[in-house]
């Protein structure tokens, strides 16, 4: 069958679907209910023509200029740095953060082609003039293109007197030492925090 | 301690079935081609997840098939047991212990340690710098659980570098100095501690089983004379013009170098073949005390044909000088003295055509 195949084909392309995965979802789609289907295939199309990333910050919104950037609740002086538009959500998720945002799409490594000019660096420079800036939190991640990507931006920031840090690397709360791989843990031991003040 | 059972399935030319290897040395005993080390092999995948002498993995495969297994058994101190499969299949490695998969060779390492004699040792000796290197970075990743993780980082971050510099991208190269010094200072350290501890062992143990008055001795000598990240970003900045021409980093731990040297001169223009050999044999039996040392544990012990070349005498001396062990697997051709060697523990057995049977 030519069309269930080339469906299950672009299935199987979506991140974290094997072969397998992706024709028990197209063999579910071809039972399910034909109005659920439509709705389904309807979304897709509309998610493509209404979802775009803000002019400001990067992350993904149906307006020109996303709902935190034009929030006046959140505070200006502090941005924090993240490679891709979902990793906005999750931070928001913890409501701990009241700052803005900015989106880089993606991280530094030459190998995959991408150059400082494939980021939104330009972008993020213009705005850190144009803002009342005093901190910029990179959030990228604790990977080796990130941490790149995080000493670059570091490089840039620094001459424009903003203060620049980086999330911290360390066990997760409530996780077992026992459990903790290698690397966390030895980080983590790096990048301990002192408990007596003085 | 060691392996109690090993289950070959598709394995190079090992016929498919479940070898129970009880013996604290293992002797396998058989003429050439009939499948000796690859039963060595296959205790070496259990124990590194790779191979040591398989350009491409899919060669374990026997041919005409399109997978292959190697599961084994281990118990540790205490009587704990390991379990360890070592899957290829599709194209794909898939290694699980205790029924748990793993995503990096890293996991695994150090879980059933292994030390590996083959005659191309020699080669960390008198070879190119890159196999001193490596026999280097084999010692550390024994000692050192965090080694194969710097190691593999540095490893990628010189590739992202060196990209960059044969694209000339030089707005971003000192955002990769950085780490590109940090992680090869902490390589350069750990080298440096190694180098220093080791060279005792081996010249001390050289002596023994060689009996020659001829001191041997390790000169390690890194690529950065430096330790501070500072005085590596100037070596760094002043070489950038010849990297970017030559599109490729020229300084760091992968251009490190080691001597070895025997009496005055090096190995390679003072020693003779046999010298060089036994000083390979002794190589690896300083790495397994060594590691016994540092972790208080036991190596298996993995000798392949190493022995052929070596007299009567110094294989005796050899002999006494094996560091301890869980277990130790020895190849020997059938005419060959290896009745000599037997110990209460040791069991024999005979490989024919992939075919393993007991002895008595």
């Amino acid at each position: 069958m030519k069309a269930l195949d080339e469906l299950i084909a672009l299935l199987a392309k979506l991140p974290g679907l094997g072969k397998k995965s992706a024709s028990r979802i197209a063999y579910y789609l071809l039972k399910a209910d034909s109005q659920y289907v439509q709705t389904l295939a309807h979304q897709l199309i509309h998610v493509r023509e209404r979802i775009h990333p803000c002019r400001e910050c990067g992350s993904y919104t149906e307006d020109e200029i996303c709902s935190i950037c034009t929030d006046p609740s959140r505070d200006r002086s502090l941005i924090c740095v993240v490679e891709q538009p979902q990793d906005v959500e999750v931070i928001e998720s913890i409501r701990e953060y009241r700052g803005l945002y900015h989106v880089l799409m993606g991280v530094l490594s030459p190998l995959n082609g991408i150059g400082p000019s494939e980021l939104r660096i330009a972008k993020l420079l213009e705005r850190l003039r144009a803002l009342p800036v005093k901190e910029v939190i990179i959030a990228t991640n604790p990977t080796l293109e990130g941490d790149t990507t995080a000493l670059y931006l570091v490089q840039l920031i620094e001459p424009l007197g903003i203060r620049t840090s980086r999330l911290a690397l360390g066990l997760p709360v409530g996780g077992d030492l026992e459990y903790a791989d290698r690397l966390t843990l030895a980080r983590s031991l790096q990048g301990r925090t002192p408990l007596t003040k003085s | 301690m060691g392996f109690h059972s090993i289950r070959f399935y598709q394995f190079r030319n090992l016929e498919n079935a479940l070898w129970t290897c009880s013996g604290k040395e293992i002797f396998l005993v058989g003429e050439n081609g009939q499948g000796k080390t690859n039963v060595v092999e296959g205790v070496y995948c259990l124990s590194y997840g790779t191979s040591f002498r398989a350009k491409k993995e899919e060669n374990l495969i026997r041919t005409g098939e399109k997978e292959c297994l190697v599961e084994g058994v281990f118990s540790k101190e205490g009587d704990t047991l390991i379990q360890v499969r070592f899957l290829l299949e599709e194209g794909q490695k898939r290694i699980r212990v205790d029924g748990k998969e793993i995503r990096d060779r890293s996991e695994l390492v150090g879980k059933i340690p292994s030390i590996l004699f083959v005659p191309e040792d020699t080669q960390f000796i008198v070879g190119p710098p890159e196999r001193q290197r490596h026999f280097f970075n084999q010692t550390s990743v024994l000692t050192d659980p965090l080694f194969l993780s710097l190691w593999n980082r540095y490893g990628k971050l010189l590739k992202q570098r060196n990209f960059a510099l044969k694209q000339g991208q030089q707005e971003v190269l000192p955002a990769f100095d950085q780490e590109y010094a940090r992680l090869g200072i902490e390589i350069t350290l750990a080298r440096k501690r190694i180098v220093e501890t080791f060279g005792e062992v081996f010249s001390t143990i050289f002596g023994e089983v060689s009996q020659l008055p001829i001191p041997v001795s390790i000169e390690y000598l890194p690529s950065w004379k430096y330790e501070e990240p500072k005085e590596v970003l100037r070596v760094l900045q002043e070489s950038r013009e010849r990297d970017l021409r030559l599109g490729t980093s020229t300084s760091g731990p992968h251009r490190d170098r080691f001597r070895f040297y025997f009496g005055e001169g090096e190995f390679s223009t003072t020693a003779s073949n046999g010298q060089i050999r036994l000083a390979s044999l002794v190589l690896k039996t300083a790495q397994a005390l060594f590691y016994t040392e540092k972790t208080g544990c036991r190596p298996i012990l993995l000798l392949d044909d190493v022995l052929l070349e070596m007299d009567h005498p110094r294989r005796k001396r050899f002999f006494s000088c094996l560091p301890l062990y869980d277990q130790a697997f020895f190849t020997f051709l059938p005419d060959e003295p290896y009745q000599t060697y037997l110990k209460p523990t040791t069991r024999v057995y005979t490989v024919e055509k992939g075919v393993l049977k007991a002895d008595g």
